[in-house]
């Protein structure tokens, strides 16, 4: 029986994870801060805010999804004729391993992301900021868009391992089996 | 270290129940990361987030989990071009119906046009914060609205698809912006903005007139014009 590499030693990706968190803290450091530190140049600080969100945005989709769980989530408007598709990717069982270090990091981020930027909305709100509210709904919108995106395509990659996992299984039984018979 | 333009190939193609991990070599993250992590930030804006995300329609690699991230950058790139041209140059390009055209939605261009527009219109005001504002809202808010307005009425297009037109189409408005910036000259001004306005609704008008039936096309294609009417006035306006 040869000795199974344990999953924590599986490839990791540091460029990659510590892009998954600086776009994100910049973002929101930034907006805490902009009023304080770059008084009244409403203009420069919301398009700065708005880059870093959906540099973060773009980030998160398609690169540290990608490398760090090995999940993507894309939306097909010519698959069918009803409207959209979402589509959804995953790993081939085997193709790669994920390192289970990154994947809880990642998941914890994304999943903090959109509730921060509630905070924000609402502490905006009640400040009765309504010109700087545009940022944290900005926020609240790409955050939680990424993590309905990467939640189901994470459902959908295990129920498609379920049922190729019980596809195999039943094959190797039945396999084992024939074997088993055909020895006696 | 792998050469960027290679994938990640695992040592073996194991199947989960031959019984070990397969052993993935050791080079870690792609080099296409970690190179031009300095020009990952400047290039990201621009590219393409949504729909564009991925090629969209049949000529995508489904496997697409390992490949560089170059790649993928100049994808979305390359979508938001071709949804450029194909939006503000409305002759007949290759598409058999114009609705192809768009099918690779992408919002990214939508997102700078919208954020050039507002500082455009908002520079040199007394109050930027309030025009950009404005400007930001009037827009994202109006996309919306429209997008939903075609749906109610019956036009069977995307959300997405129609909010990334309505978005392109703003791209002529925002040359009327800046030489409105530039100049004080009001008929210059209003002689550039009718330009626009009509090279803008001459682009959208038929992506939209074609989806809804004809006894409704009017109710539909009535408030997009609207927009960019008002929009285009935030312009001439401008002090």
């Amino acid at each position: 029986m040869q000795p199974q590499a344990p999953a924590a030693l599986a490839p990791t990706h540091p460029v990659a994870f510590f892009c998954h968190f600086i776009f994100k803290v910049a973002a929101l450091v930034f907006y805490i801060m902009c009023e304080v530190v770059n008084k009244g140049q409403f203009v420069t600080n919301f398009v700065v805010c708005i880059v870093l969100l959906a540099m973060d945005f773009w980030t998160v989709k398609n690169v540290t999804g990608r490398l760090l769980v090995g999940l993507r989530w894309w939306n097909d408007a010519h698959a069918s004729e009803s409207g959209t598709a979402w589509r959804f990717e995953s790993l081939q069982e085997g193709q790669r391993e994920i390192n289970p270090h990154e994947r809880r990091w990642f998941w914890i981020v994304v999943v903090a992301n959109p509730i921060l930027w509630v905070l924000s909305a609402f502490s905006a709100f009640l400040g009765l900021d309504w010109a700087y509210l545009l940022i944290p709904i900005t926020g609240v919108i790409l955050g939680s868009s990424n993590l309905v995106g990467y939640f189901k395509c994470s459902k959908e990659a295990k129920k498609s391992l379920q049922s190729m996992g019980t596809n195999i299984i039943s094959a190797a039984m039945q396999n084992r089996l024939q074997a088993a018979i055909g020895r006696v | 270290m792998a050469w960027p333009g290679q994938p990640q190939q695992p040592e073996a193609e194991q199947r989960l129940f031959e019984g070990h991990v397969p052993s993935v070599p050791s080079s870690t993250s792609l080099p296409g990361i970690a190179a031009p992590s300095g020009a990952v930030p400047s290039a990201a804006a621009p590219t393409g987030f949504g729909g564009g995300g991925g090629g969209g329609g049949g000529g995508w690699d489904e496997n697409t989990l390992d490949e560089p991230v170059w790649h993928t950058l100049k994808r979305d790139v390359i979508t938001i071009g071709r949804n450029l041209r194909s939006v503000l140059i409305p002759i007949n390009w290759d598409f058999t119906n114009s609705s192809a055209a768009l099918g690779n939605w992408d919002l990214w261009g939508p997102l700078i046009f919208m954020l050039s527009l507002a500082i455009t219109l908002s520079a040199g005001e007394k109050k930027p914060s309030d025009v950009f504002a404005l400007v930001f809202t009037e827009v994202a808010l109006g996309a919306v609205v429209l997008t939903v307005n075609v749906i109610l009425l019956g036009g069977d297009i995307v959300f997405f698809q129609s909010m990334c037109l309505i978005g392109y189409c703003l791209f002529p408005i925002n040359i009327a912006a800046i030489v409105c910036l530039f100049t004080r000259i009001k008929w210059l001004r209003l002689l550039v903005l009718l330009v626009c306005l009509v090279w803008s609704s001459a682009a959208a008008l038929p992506f939209i007139g074609k989806t809804v039936v004809d006894r409704r096309r009017a109710l539909a294609v009535y408030p997009v014009l609207l927009m960019y009417t008002s929009i285009g006035w935030l312009a001439l306006v401008k002090s």
